[in-house]
């Protein structure tokens, strides 16, 4: 039976994008870790999937300056999990994020020149 | 805001670290079984739903590692377990750590101690407001570039001035002070202070007030006065001294304040005990015009400068006075000029000698803390080989390079500590050991070599700087170079030639230096001997001195001829006394009286019209009761008075640089301007100012006949010369009540603290600098050698296994620390020629430099290199040379 993996396409994700995905993807509610990682991939249509490796450093970070806050609930299966939320100044922080981001595109793009 | 109370609430939830890994584990262990569930849900089985998981999922160790790394007590933990583990392997080997702190410790302290030093005579800032907005301001001529004010100058200046708030000046002054109107006067230094000088200098009394304007003027009828902190303290340290009356000069004085104990006086070295208003001078019985006129130059002017005035542009406007000051006053003002120095500027001027010294004596300390670092970094270098093996170890398990640096460095800076706490209790042990000499004058000379805040901070930071020093280069060249090879190739390269050779240059030069101290430090001793034993040409047991100075309260020299002659009369009726007689100076204290004297008949060289020679003022019975024997003629007799002919007597050593020893007697000479005076008799060759002196011509005049204002009573006894103090001060109030005494003391015991003890000083400092010396090349010789042991053991290995016996081991390795050392002795010798000339010629008086001295240091070190290099060669003769062959 043995489903074969779905293809990998790992792109690598610079630190500051993870940052601004794991805040995006938190503005629809609260998540835990495992279920970020999920709808990272899921909303990039299977193209992004984020190692954990990176992942939970990332949001123990976040935590840490204060945009995300963690408390532990029962999850869809019942189990304690730990799940993150965004807080107001997260929510202020993740628009300067997607300003910064689109300057970014509209600069490279700028650089590149019509495709 | 509200980010700050989130970041917080982490943080101190972060606190419970237990909690914390806890949780990261449950998370990750959350996400597992998420992956398996997912797999599972695929179709997979739950065994093999968890493999694919657990493949996935990787390195779990390594998340978590990441994930701490987040928390950030990281590099606080890594920097605890560092200080630990430093802790640790400095205890395991407490030979080289001890020899490590011992050698940190000596250069720390001599930096810390020569720092302490420089405080107090330059660093220090006067204990007044904001000290570095206030500027010294003195006179110049071109022959002197530091010379006082006058009253009516300064009052110019504060009235016409646009860069000064405030401008206000002080100077000494001796008083006779008294409790009462019954008290015998004692000296007292004291500043007169001119009107608004506290506030100007920002100086609040502890106790009442300062001087009010009304005291502070010439037609001031009272005289207020301003205790020191500690003469208050010496009258009983109570409130009530406030409005309490004492008596300057016989003049009553009402305490109107007291200082607070931190203000010292306006330089390092005097302490005045008092303060008075200048402007009284009518009451303080000095003349009036000392307020007008601008010969009389007696102030030392302190300015503060106006907010944003800079020293350009006050010196500016102070040029420009100093003109305005040459066109209006001519005379008084030709050629001067009015300068302002920083406290700095000034205290380097007034003494360049001591600014000079000090500077040295920090020089010297910098490099004997280089010396100190280098030889740690020898030690250490020796002890990194050892290690080569744990290092090879954690590196292969991960250990990033940083990491290892990191810990290096560490366990340098714990030993740079370890040797910053041994510096400061040596230095502070040589510093109160200094502060233990006591000059033995009544001049108030406090200077306050202290270990305070300052020279604590200053240590720490020379602690931490030498760890940098002496830490940086093992550490990178054991975690870097030696390193890579260390797994498979151990102890075998020979020492190469170019980093060897600069140990050897620097252990050699260590030698050098302590040759050229021990030689310096065995000829003074010798030399002490010898001045212990030097006889000093006149009689100096059981006799008492007492000093007068009857100008100061306002004798003409005539009153005071004849008040010493009364004194000598009351005197000698005395019962304990032996005998009494007066002399103008006191021996061994550098206050001979110089005169420019023209011997008859001397043939003068070139260029010079007459000699400089020292006299004494002294009584017909000086000869007899201080045993100064008369080689030839005869003594002064009462016969010689002021209407007699003018008659002097010379030493042995005038007679003969300026007579050749042809019948002195007869012959005549004469002061300067004065007329002839003819030597009667010739007396005994004595030391006069210092024990070491080579003889040198010598004047004796009658006091009647040239009465001198200040006359020392010198009285002999038959037993203890301080029994007939207070029948003498009896005496002397029978003559006048309020004439003061001072410097009442036994002549033996001045002898031996004002000659004896600089001498004895010196003599300790010399040899703890000696010994310092020896001990730095000692340690730097050990390490030398050790290292080059441990590079070498694999040779030493082969050497043994092809035949070798231990003793050839033990004395190969103790001809190479005998060679590095005979070089430095070499160099030592050669090199300290000038100075041990210099040394020779400074005491030749007794005897210059004594051969046994130049023999003794150069024996010393010998033992000391083979005492040194003993461990090293021990060890490297138990080398078993199969574990050297086969790798350490």
């Amino acid at each position: 039976m043995g489903k074969t993996e779905p293809y990998k396409n790992q792109i690598e994700l610079l630190q500051g994008t993870l940052d601004m995905l794991i805040l995006r993807t938190l503005q629809w509610g609260p998540e835990h870790g495992h279920g970020i990682g999920q709808k990272i991939r899921d909303s990039s249509g299977d193209t992004l999937q984020v190692e954990h490796g990176s992942l939970y450093p990332a949001l123990h970070r976040l935590e840490a300056q204060g945009w995300l806050a963690s408390e532990w609930k029962a999850s869809e299966s019942n189990r304690r999990a730990k799940y993150y939320r965004l807080t107001a100044t997260g929510k202020k922080q993740l628009l300067r994020e997607r300003e910064k981001w689109t300057a970014l595109v509209a600069t490279v793009g700028r650089i590149l020149g019509p495709a | 805001m509200r980010n700050w109370w989130d970041r917080l609430k982490y943080r101190v939830r972060s606190l419970r670290r237990g909690r914390m890994e806890r949780d990261l584990d449950d998370e990750l262990r959350f996400h597992f079984e998420q992956e398996r569930q997912l797999r599972m849900d695929r179709g997979l089985t739950v065994h093999e739903a968890e493999r694919s998981a657990s493949r996935d999922f990787g390195n779990v160790l390594h998340v978590e590692e990441a994930t701490r790394d987040m928390w950030g007590w990281q590099r606080l933990e890594r920097i605890g377990q560092d200080l630990r583990y430093a802790f640790r392997s400095l205890r395991r080997r407490p030979g080289f750590t001890i020899t490590a702190v011992i050698s940190l410790g000596l250069g720390i302290g001599a930096t810390v101690a020569s720092f302490s030093m420089a405080d107090a005579f330059l660093l220090r800032p006067l204990a007044i407001a904001r000290p570095a907005e206030v500027v010294a301001i003195h006179s110049a001529v071109p022959e002197h570039p530091l010379e006082n004010i006058a009253y009516a100058d300064l009052r110019d200046l504060r009235n016409a001035n646009q860069s000064f708030q405030a401008v206000v000046g002080h100077t000494l002054g001796q008083f006779a002070f008294a409790e009462d109107a019954n008290a015998t006067p004692q000296i007292k230094f004291g500043m007169k202070v001119t009107r608004g000088f506290f506030s100007a200098m920002g100086i609040q009394p502890a106790l009442g007030r300062g001087f009010l304007e009304e005291e502070s003027s010439p037609s001031a009828r009272e005289l207020s006065v301003v205790l020191s902190h500690s003469l208050w303290q010496q009258l009983g340290g109570q409130p009530s001294i406030l409005g309490r009356t004492l008596r300057l000069n016989g003049t009553p004085a009402r305490v109107v304040g007291v200082l607070p104990e931190a203000f010292t006086g306006m330089d390092p070295f005097i302490t005045p005990a008092l303060y008075v208003p200048f402007e009284a001078a009518a009451v303080l019985g000095s003349q009036q015009e000392i307020l007008e006129d601008r010969d009389s130059r007696t102030l030392t002017l302190r300015a503060r400068l106006k907010g944003g005035v800079s020293l350009q542009q006050a010196q500016q406007e102070l040029g420009a006075f100093s003109s305005m000051l040459q066109r209006e006053h001519p005379t008084a003002h030709r050629d001067r000029l009015l300068q302002m120095r920083t406290e700095l500027a000034l205290r380097i001027q007034q003494s360049p000698p001591l600014a000079l010294m000090v500077t040295l004596l920090s020089v010297l300390a910098v490099l004997v803390l280089l010396i100190a670092c280098a030889n740690v970094a020898s030690l250490l270098m020796a002890r990194a080989r050892a290690r080569q093996r744990e290092i090879a170890i954690r590196t292969s398990i991960g250990a990033g390079r940083a990491r290892l640096i990191q810990q290096f460095m560490t366990e340098s800076v714990v030993l740079a500590v370890l040797g910053g706490v041994a510096g400061v209790l040596l230095a502070s042990g040589f510093i109160r050991f200094l502060s233990s000499f006591r000059v033995p004058t009544d001049t108030p000379i406090a200077i306050q070599v202290q270990v305070d805040h300052r020279v604590l901070l200053f240590s720490l930071v020379m602690s931490v700087l030498s760890a940098l020093i002496f830490g940086v280069v093992p550490c990178l060249r054991s975690v870097k170079g030696e390193a890579n090879s260390s797994l498979r190739q151990m102890g075998g390269e020979p020492a190469s030639g170019r980093r060897a050779r600069g140990g050897n240059v620097l252990v050699s030069a260590q030698v050098a230096v302590a040759l050229v101290l021990l030689v310096v430090s065995a000829a003074l001793l010798d030399a002490f001997r010898k001045m212990t034993l030097a006889d000093p040409g006149m009689r100096t047991d059981h006799v008492m001195m007492f000093e007068f100075n009857p100008a100061l309260a306002g004798y003409t020299p005539e009153r005071s001829k004849n008040f010493f002659i009364q004194l000598l009369d009351r005197t000698r009726v005395l019962p304990a006394v032996q005998a009494a007689t007066l002399s103008r100076a006191i021996p061994f204290r550098p206050n001979f009286t110089e005169r420019a004297v023209v011997p008859e008949g001397y043939d003068f060289p070139r260029n010079q019209s007459s000699v400089t020679v020292s006299l004494n003022f002294v009584d017909e019975s000086y000869f007899d009761v201080m045993r100064v024997p008369l080689v030839a003629g005869r003594a002064f007799s009462s016969n010689d008075t002021e209407t007699a002919a003018p008659v002097v007597i010379v030493n042995q050593e005038f007679a003969r640089r300026y007579w050749n020893n042809s019948q002195p007697v007869g012959r005549r000479l004469h002061f300067g301007s004065q007329p002839w005076m003819e030597v009667v008799g010739v007396a005994r060759n004595a030391k006069y100012s210092s024990l070491a002196e080579t003889p040198q011509p010598f004047v004796y005049v009658p006091f009647r006949q040239q009465p001198q204002p200040r006359m020392t009573l010198l009285v002999a006894t038959a037993g203890a010369p301080a029994a007939v103090t207070n029948d003498v001060l009896t005496a002397v109030r029978s003559l006048d009540r309020d004439l003061s005494v001072f410097n009442v003391r036994p002549l033996d015991e001045f002898i031996e603290q004002g000659v004896l003890g600089p001498s004895l000083t010196t003599l300790r400092m010399v040899l703890a600098a000696g010994v310092a010396g020896l001990m730095l090349a000692m340690i730097g010789l050990y390490g030398l050698v050790a290292y080059s042991v441990s590079r070498r053991t694999r040779e030493i290995g082969i050497r043994m296994a092809i035949g070798a016996n231990r003793s050839s081991v033990l004395s190969m390795v103790l001809r190479q620390g005998l060679g590095i050392a005979a070089w430095g002795i070499f160099v030592g010798m050669v090199g300290g020629v000038p100075l041990f000339r210099a040394l020779s010629g400074a005491l030749s008086g007794l005897g210059g430099l004594n051969v046994t001295s130049l023999l003794a240091a150069p024996a010393v070190l010998v033992i000391v290199t083979v005492l040194a290099c003993l461990a090293p060669a021990y060890r490297a003769s138990r080398i078993d040379p199969t574990t050297a062959l086969r790798s350490e």
